[in-house]
């Protein structure tokens, strides 16, 4: 294989921040950061791939059968776990917003502080 | 700034910060060269030390169980935090608060096929927790699939749910008290903070991998009640608004 996986990764982070500032919804701006997030995801898992190689999980093959990179996948999970905490807690102040504001587009939130 | 004056002002700077990703990837190994030496070493030495055959689940609960620690606050902090955010206002308006009901969202079809899943979503969560250190999963997935049920029952038109928030937060700190108790029995019986002081067992085995699968267990139930219950205070409001 070559360097697409990181090409990808940074395809994402790029199409996620672009995504976030022409927003004209909270929502979608909350997606937007996740797609953004995932890139991390899809780099880490490059940085820990080896071609043919299986899961390191030994329940089944033998131990010295060649595996990806366990760190980098811990690394992911906790990568997971951070991005949905952070999605669940700004999408619970987007219910606020809308409450308290009556709007979730940033710009007529913008245009409110004025 | 206009949305258009905001997008036109991001092509220059977006298209600079991806020039710069791509050139900064010419620099790093190939994708699919292979795993760290430190990863190489751990994948394989964790069978024989720690009687895991998921070396994944060995690294997060055993070798970095201090940053899981740090991971799991981060979700419980941030469950509390949702469920603060959320109930200022649900707080401060006492009648809709008692007025629980599902909310006309679904058709009857629905109900029922969401309440057969229920009880099978739980056993499958169940099976992720506990095998977490033989095959892959774990305790966060598992946990996840878990709160996962929870949906389900709301989607079946049981509103009840929602009584359950005190059950809920006290569980959720159950979990991750338990994960911390661990950490310091590794002082206790061992000589670090989330030292493995259990025996590794037989590779393979439920009963293997010493203090792991009890992380799992401990995890599992913090990720499950953190979960459920940023859900629950999600469909609070929906029955907050259904109700006006």
């Amino acid at each position: 294989m070559n360097g697409l996986p990181y090409l990808v990764a940074a395809w994402l982070l790029v199409v996620g921040v672009y995504g976030m500032v022409t927003s004209r919804h909270l929502v979608h701006l909350v997606v937007c950061l996740t797609v953004a997030q995932s890139s991390t995801y899809v780099l880490l898992l490059a940085v820990g791939y080896r071609d043919g190689a299986a899961a390191p999980v030994f329940k089944s093959q033998p131990a010295s059968t060649p595996v990806v990179d366990p760190i980098v996948q811990t690394l992911t999970l906790t990568d997971v776990v951070v991005e949905a905490t952070v999605a669940a807690l700004l999408l619970a102040l987007t219910v606020q917003v809308k409450k308290r504001f009556g709007t979730v587009d940033p710009d007529e939130l913008a245009a409110m502080r004025d | 700034m206009s949305r258009r004056g905001r997008g036109l002002l991001f092509l220059p700077i977006g298209g600079m910060a991806l020039a710069g990703l791509v050139a900064a990837c010419t620099g790093l190994p190939d994708a699919g060269s292979g795993a760290s030496a430190y990863g190489r070493f751990v994948a394989d030495q964790m069978v024989d030390r720690r009687g895991t055959t998921d070396v994944v689940s060995a690294v997060t609960f055993d070798l970095r169980a201090f940053d899981t620690l740090g991971e799991e606050f981060i979700l419980f902090a941030a469950a509390s935090a949702c469920a603060l955010i959320l109930r200022v206002q649900a707080g401060a308006d006492p009648d809709t608060r008692r007025e629980r009901h599902a909310p006309a969202i679904a058709f009857a079809g629905m109900h029922a096929l969401a309440a057969w899943l229920v009880a099978p979503t739980v056993v499958l969560a169940a099976y992720i927790i506990s095998h977490g250190h033989i095959t892959p999963g774990g305790g966060f997935q598992g946990g996840v699939i878990a709160a996962s049920a929870s949906l389900l029952v709301f989607a079946a038109g049981r509103g009840a749910i929602t009584r359950s928030v005190p059950a809920l937060e006290v569980t959720e700190a159950l979990g991750a008290g338990a994960f911390a108790l661990l950490g310091v029995g590794g002082l206790v019986f061992a000589t670090a903070a989330f030292a493995n002081f259990l025996g590794p067992g037989t590779p393979g085995d439920l009963l293997s991998g010493g203090t792991i699968p009890l992380a799992n267990i401990a995890v599992g139930i913090e990720v499950a009640a953190a979960f459920t219950l940023i859900f629950v205070e999600l469909f609070e409001q929906a029955l907050v608004r259904d109700a006006r």
